[in-house]
């Protein structure tokens, strides 16, 4: 290893990649036919589907992808390209063997100093591509959220749905909803500790950014959310004192001091990174546990109504890839660069 | 920022070979994090971790941090290694609780020593990407929430900055040192803000493993451009330990309240803040509780509310760092009272006719009473008892008090009296009761229904008085007469200064 690591070029090489060295992250698409799915393992990304086609994307050094749609059949993915002057948005697209890179909203011309555009969430509606919204500042602690409109051959004037607030916004994820608006969701510092916020574009514009849940001392962090026919589900993060623990709510449009419920689960596990897999019988909310360390599933209704539970096999080691075909969730391990084995999920009774 | 060399870390070790601590068992120190404390991302050296399981076929030079680790304790601790490659600051927050669970036993805080966090080097590309929804505000906030999880076990934490990486790869190429080291200023403030210490990692100007410049170790100390091979290690523990050496166990706290008698409803505990406790151990009437030096303000150290009985109670503390305990201060002793006895004790017996000449006062406690007084007045209401300061501790128990007073009594009629007192104070005094000596005229029994209480049922001592041989020391035979039931008796109790009576208990009615 040190031979093969003394001729990677000098900016290819991620530290926090190789600190994870062996680990595989997977991004799912959470409305997907074809399972897409993004595999990043040690310096390579792939994109694979649930039959196990996979194809390793010419990424260029300093460029990483997080978030995937289906888009008719292909895929769409955004992430951050990162280079010696700052990051910068990255958007590409393709097929099971097809890759190109797409087009990003201008850079604001205002933005002075370290260029910082972040983290691009693909808004898709109707199978295509309609906005794209991104974190942008002039450092990681001063980002306001941004957003564009795609109407199929340019982008819009960015406009801001957050202003910078007193402290980081992060970890934002989108949604398109059934009625056309658009729905985002982030984290940000209030000075005490992470809100998970939210707003909503309508004919007039977005709405003011407000707290999901209300305001508390502890940490609400990492959203993510799905459309569903009726609104919208959203999974995050919350610290209860000893353990994070997975939090749930609906949004429907309408009132707007009512627009999310919250949603009790019967089974609050410690777990982090929530991420969601639906089709049109069922939603999988996807945790990562960790006590027992492992993976679970939760099966919803697309109201929220908790269905069922299981947990992976306690040998996966990589977050199972959920197979968007099948009657009830059943899942597949990525595992040495190809889908290898089927996940065994076992069915635990709610209390 | 300042090019300093503060550390206190992974060690706590050498010091545990030469100072005392006071905990029986082993020891145990948890190292905790990712894959740089799990010391496998490093193939040049698979075989570095901290607890040194893995050394034995392995050039004992090459994992001499581990080797001090567990060598220098003496047998007396151990430090397991619980790091996860590629984990970041939430999921360790997540499974924090169940390690401990795993290595902390409930019932004895003291077990576990401390957690030496080295975590956040994951969250750094995702701060730098925007992936996944991490800052550095949220990584500072687990890992502060981590010392909140560990201190509810009594488990101390020590901080540490993540490893700056190597610079084969450009130490600015992705502004990753300008992140890395904007986490490791946070983390070293909340170190000081949480009174922990703090294991600057990432520079050491002094010996070289990096210089002002470029802030990076230098190549040598890395098997690849993050983890530290075995000579990483080995320096990473030499400055672990060099700190220890540095610091010193905790003096004996000095109580300072509550002393004497208090009248709050709670007691607050206090006493002056000790500059090298981070724990302070609070044992009242044997019991203990844990508190982090956060308890401490302007020199002082609080710890209420304590909700405890009415009554005479003691306490001490001692205090902890990373090295062990510090002496238990002296036990103190104090007295919890709400008020003066609201209500006067209501006497039992005697209350009827007995024969012997020194009773057995009987009566109700009483709340709020730390002592009883009562008196006995003869016919004439001359007092010929007086007893006092009876403390309740001594003869009271599951509701009644009771207590046999020595003066030997003539045949006559008595009346008594008693009351409750605490140090606030002195509570109202009972009704009088009645009680008469009989003479002891050798004849059979009183009728039992002449001394029990009306209606007659219940529980009644019977007296007697008659002649006393060792023949007949017993058994005597209480037989229910008339349309009386026996339903239970003691055994026959011969009477201190009665010697020709007997007296027994007996359950009867009608």
């Amino acid at each position: 290893l040190y031979a093969s690591l003394a001729f990677w070029p000098a900016a290819a090489v991620d530290a926090s990649t190789l600190a994870t060295a062996g680990a595989t992250e997977i991004v799912q698409a959470s409305r997907s036919e074809l399972g897409w799915a993004l595999v990043e393992h040690g310096d390579e990304t792939h994109i694979t589907d649930r039959q196990g086609h996979s194809q390793t994307l010419p990424l260029r050094d300093g460029e990483s992808l997080f978030l995937l749609s289906d888009v008719a059949g292909q895929w769409i993915a955004g992430g951050t390209e990162i280079d010696a002057k700052g990051a910068d948005l990255l958007l590409v697209s393709g097929g099971r063997d097809t890759f190109q890179r797409l087009s990003v909203p201008a850079e604001a011309a205002s933005v002075e100093g370290r260029r910082q555009r972040l983290r691009a969430v693909p808004l898709v509606s109707d199978e295509r591509l309609v906005g794209l919204a991104w974190l942008e500042g002039a450092g990681h602690r001063s980002l306001a959220v941004r957003v564009s409109a795609w109407d199929g051959e340019s982008w819009s004037p960015p406009s801001t749905v957050s202003p910078p607030g007193p402290g980081s916004q992060t970890g934002l994820v989108g949604a398109v909803l059934a009625d056309g608006s658009w729905l985002l969701v982030w984290s940000a510092f209030d000075g005490e500790d992470d809100e998970v916020m939210w707003s909503l574009r309508r004919e007039n514009g977005w709405t003011q950014p407000a707290r999901v849940d209300g305001g508390n001392s502890v940490q609400d962090v990492r959203p993510n959310i799905i459309a569903t026919p009726d609104g919208a589900l959203l999974a995050w993060s919350r610290f209860d004192g000893t353990t994070y623990r997975t939090e749930l709510a609906r949004f429907r449009r309408g009132n707007r001091d009512s627009n999310w419920e919250s949603i009790d689960l019967p089974r609050p596990l410690p777990a982090v990174e929530p991420s969601w897999v639906a089709n049109d019988r069922w939603v999988a909310l996807l945790l990562k546990t960790a006590d027992p360390s492992g993976w679970a599933v939760r099966e919803l209704q697309h109201d929220g109504t908790p269905v069922r539970f299981w947990r992976a096999d306690e040998g996966v080691r990589s977050q199972p890839l959920i197979d968007p075909s099948a009657a009830r969730p059943r899942a597949w391990e990525w595992f040495d660069g190809a889908l290898r084995r089927a996940v065994e999920l076992v069915e635990e009774r709610d209390p | 920022m300042e090019r300093r060399l503060v550390l206190d870390t992974l060690g706590i070790l050498l010091l545990l070979l030469a100072l005392p601590h006071a905990s029986g068992g082993d020891d145990l120190y948890i190292a905790f994090g990712d894959s740089i404390t799990r010391s496998t991302g490093g193939p040049a050296n698979p075989h570095l971790v901290f607890d040194g399981g893995a050394c034995s076929d392995s050039n004992l030079s090459e994992c001499a941090c581990a080797r001090r680790l567990t060598d220098d304790l003496a047998g007396d601790a151990l430090v397991v290694n619980e790091g996860i490659g590629a984990e970041r600051t939430d999921a360790g927050l997540a499974r924090l609780d169940s390690v401990l669970d795993t290595h902390c036993s409930d019932g004895d805080p003291g077990e576990c020593i401390a957690l030496l966090l080295m975590e956040g080097t994951n969250n750094v590309t995702q701060i730098l990407k925007g992936k996944g929804g991490y800052s550095i505000e949220s990584t500072i906030q687990d890992l502060e929430s981590m010392i909140d999880v560990a201190a509810m076990r009594g488990v101390d934490v020590l901080l540490s900055a993540i490893p700056q990486r190597a610079e084969w790869n450009g130490c600015d190429a992705i502004g990753h040192d300008e992140t890395t080291e904007e986490l490791n200023v946070a983390i070293e403030a909340l170190a000081a803000d949480a009174g922990r210490p703090f294991a600057d990692v990432a520079h050491d100007p002094q010996d070289g493993l990096c210089d002002d410049s470029n802030a990076c170790f230098e190549n040598h100390y890395f098997c690849d451009d993050l983890h530290l091979d075995g000579s990483g290690y080995n320096r990473l523990c030499d400055v672990f330990l060099d700190s220890i050496e540095s610091k010193a166990l905790p003096g004996a706290p000095t109580p300072t309240a509550p002393t004497g008698v208090t009248t709050m409803a709670t007691a607050d505990f206090e006493w002056p803040e000790l500059s090298r406790a981070t724990w302070y151990q609070l044992e009242v009437d044997g019991d203990s509780s844990w508190h982090d030096a956060g308890i401490c303000s302007a020199g002082t150290c609080s710890v209420a509310p304590y909700t405890l009985p009415e009554g005479n109670h003691s306490w001490r503390v001692r205090a902890r760092n990373l090295l062990g305990y510090g002496p238990w201060s002296g036990s103190v002793d104090f007295a919890l009272y709400l008020s003066v006895p609201q209500t006067a004790p209501e006497p039992l017996s005697p209350d009827a006719p007995i024969f012997e000449t020194k009773p057995l006062y009987r009566w109700q406690e009483v709340g709020s009473a730390e002592t009883y007084s009562f008196e006995v007045k003869d016919s004439s209401e001359s007092v010929v008892v007086t007893v006092t300061e009876l403390p309740a501790s001594d003869f009271c128990a599951s509701g009644s008090c009771s207590y046999r007073e020595g003066t030997t009594l003539a045949v006559d009629t008595y009346s008594w009296t008693i009351l409750a007192t605490n140090p606030l104070g002195v509570g109202p005094t009972s009704n009088a009761v009645g009680f008469e000596i009989l003479e002891c005229t050798n004849d059979s029994p009183r009728d039992v229904e002449a001394l029990l209480p009306s209606p007659v049922q219940g529980t009644a001592t019977v007296s007697w008085c008659g002649p006393l041989t060792a023949g007949a020391l017993g058994p005597y035979i209480v037989e229910a007469a008339g349309d009386l039931t026996l339903h239970s008796r003691d055994s026959v109790q011969l009477l201190d200064g009665f010697e020709a009576s007997g007296r027994l208990e007996i359950r009867v009615d009608r």
